[in-house]
């Protein structure tokens, strides 16, 4: 089978274990509440230059939640439910499969950035307008293949820990601040700087303001930064994954839930 | 009343069992409390982005307290947990009857709700560089347990739209807490709102408490946060009933048509 029949077939799997998983749509329920809280406190503050921070910020937290809390708990959840013995027994790379199924769950994080579209035109009346179409679609591509590397990698991570429930419910918000994604990384103290730029978001937040301003100085090193991180997640993701993979057959632990 | 403070008792020893299965208390302190440490500072920081130091106060003091109604809705969960593993009829033929059980199964996440409202009310101002008016701020602790309170019993409400429908639970825990975070005076005034909205508002959780909580802070009469009060505790009230008649309504159909068993 080929590799892009398989991520189609693995694309298919996971649309149809979504459909039976409301809680699937949670990220669109977040954010247009988000955008509204976000909008609201920039506007009641008369700061119009802000608007753009407050509505992809709900998008970026969208894909990150995307990444976090459904994508990550794939492999974990085939566990549970008895498919990680009949996934690993076909005839095709198990990473490959999880980076399909990880591909579709975070896909759907990003109709986040549309519904805080949405909401700033429908509900505030500030429709918001990207000064360099082109570079913008380029920083959403990029970032959501940073989103879909990051995913396959907690996916690995989180069947491997013993705390995923604790990961699972830390990693949010301490990565929207270090990540920028609403008080862009300059207005954080100096110290979180080197923190940050290991967190994609960083770079990718970044790179959607200035597309939506109009001031893309640099941007081909941003998007750089967005692809390296997003390789090396990936990698370390698939990594993980074959080993873990190769430690439940050797220790016969595959129909272990 | 010693048979209810046996079920709180009860409930609380089986809550805090099943919160050390994900749980220690240094994974709960560094990782949990962590996160809405951060969650607080997080809107603070936007509200200093955009404003001055006293839109920082006003955003961070509403995300503190408002911790204290994320962890009380988290009821939500517990209760679907019962029906997901089937053990709602098992409660409910406990010899006190099912409310006070039902009632009783998140009451673990008000401790922790509390535990981690007064910590960062403690903590993050200092930390932000955002001064409170101590001694005063002191009495905003048994208003957040006030809060904590009425929102624990509008989680109660919420969990009956969890029971009654399959795998919704993180939903209606999201949109329940959501509501109150936009729309509750905890980034902005309720006055920013359009009218309908803002009348409509008065019967969140959170609402008239947090303004209490502000109150205090800013040297309000007496009188005046005892009326917020009032209507906090009023608020809460409301809510009980509701949880009651949805639980109580609940029970007797599953009685009747024996679904209560079902695993939803």
């Amino acid at each position: 089978m080929s590799a892009l029949r398989l991520l189609w077939q693995a694309v298919r799997l996971q649309a149809a274990l979504s459909r039976r998983s409301p809680e699937h749509a949670l990220v669109l329920l977040i954010a247009p509440m988000q955008t509204t809280t976000l909008l609201a406190l920039t506007l009641a503050a008369h700061r119009a230059d802000v608007v753009a921070n407050a509505v992809l910020a709900p998008g970026l937290i969208g894909l990150w939640v995307a990444s976090l809390d459904y994508a990550g708990r794939i492999v974990t959840e085939d566990r549970w439910a008895g498919r990680f013995a009949a996934l690993i027994a076909a005839p095709v790379p198990f990473g490959l499969v999880v980076a399909g199924r990880v591909a579709t769950v975070v896909l759907v994080g990003t109709a986040a950035f549309a519904e805080s579209w949405l909401v700033a035109a429908l509900g505030f009346g500030r429709p918001l307008t990207v000064a360099e179409p082109g570079t913008f679609a380029i920083a959403v591509a990029v970032t959501c293949l940073a989103a879909i590397g990051t995913a396959t990698l907690l996916s690995a991570v989180f069947v491997v820990s013993r705390a995923r429930d604790v990961l699972q419910n830390s990693l949010g918000y301490p990565f929207y601040i270090l990540g920028g994604i609403l008080v862009p990384v300059a207005a954080l103290p100096g110290w979180l700087h080197p923190f940050s730029r290991v967190v994609f978001l960083s770079w990718s937040a970044d790179l959607l303001r200035g597309a939506v301003h109009g001031d893309t100085r640099g941007w081909p090193w941003a998007v750089l930064a967005v692809l390296a991180l997003s390789a090396a997640s990936m990698a370390a993701g698939l990594w993980l994954t074959r080993r873990y993979v190769d430690r439940t057959r050797r220790e016969g632990t595959v129909g272990f839930s | 009343m010693r048979s209810v403070l046996r079920i709180v008792r009860e409930s609380l020893i089986l809550g805090f069992a099943e919160m050390s299965a994900v749980y220690t208390w240094r994974t709960w302190t560094f990782g949990w409390l962590v996160r809405l440490l951060c969650q607080a500072t997080f809107y603070a920081l936007l509200g200093r982005y955009v404003g001055d130091g006293a839109t920082m106060r006003y955003v961070l003091v509403g995300n503190i307290v408002v911790l204290a109604c994320l962890e009380a809705t988290i009821v939500v969960i517990s209760l679907a947990g019962e029906r997901r593993i089937g053990t709602l009829p098992l409660l409910a033929i406990t010899p006190s009857g099912h409310l006070p059980v039902y009632l009783g199964r998140g009451l673990q996440w008000t401790v922790t709700g509390l535990t981690s409202s007064l910590v960062a009310w403690c903590v993050l101002p200092p930390v932000l560089g955002v001064p409170l008016p101590w001694p005063r701020a002191a009495y905003a602790a048994p208003v957040i347990l006030l809060i904590l309170a009425s929102s624990y019993g509008y989680g109660c409400a919420l969990a009956g739209v969890a029971l009654r429908t399959r795998g919704v639970e993180w939903l209606v825990l999201n949109l329940a807490y959501g509501i109150v975070m936009t729309f509750g005076g905890v980034n902005v005034p309720v006055t920013v709102w359009p009218a309908p909205l803002r009348i409509a508002v008065n019967v969140l959780p959170v609402v008239h408490g947090l303004q209490a909580v502000r109150g205090i802070l800013d040297g309000a009469p007496p009188g005046h946060v005892l009326r917020l009060l009032g209507a906090e505790a009023l608020v809460g009230a409301g809510w009980y009933a509701v949880a009651a008649l949805s639980m109580e309504r609940l029970v007797s159909a599953g009685r009747r048509d024996g679904s209560l068993g079902h695993a939803g």
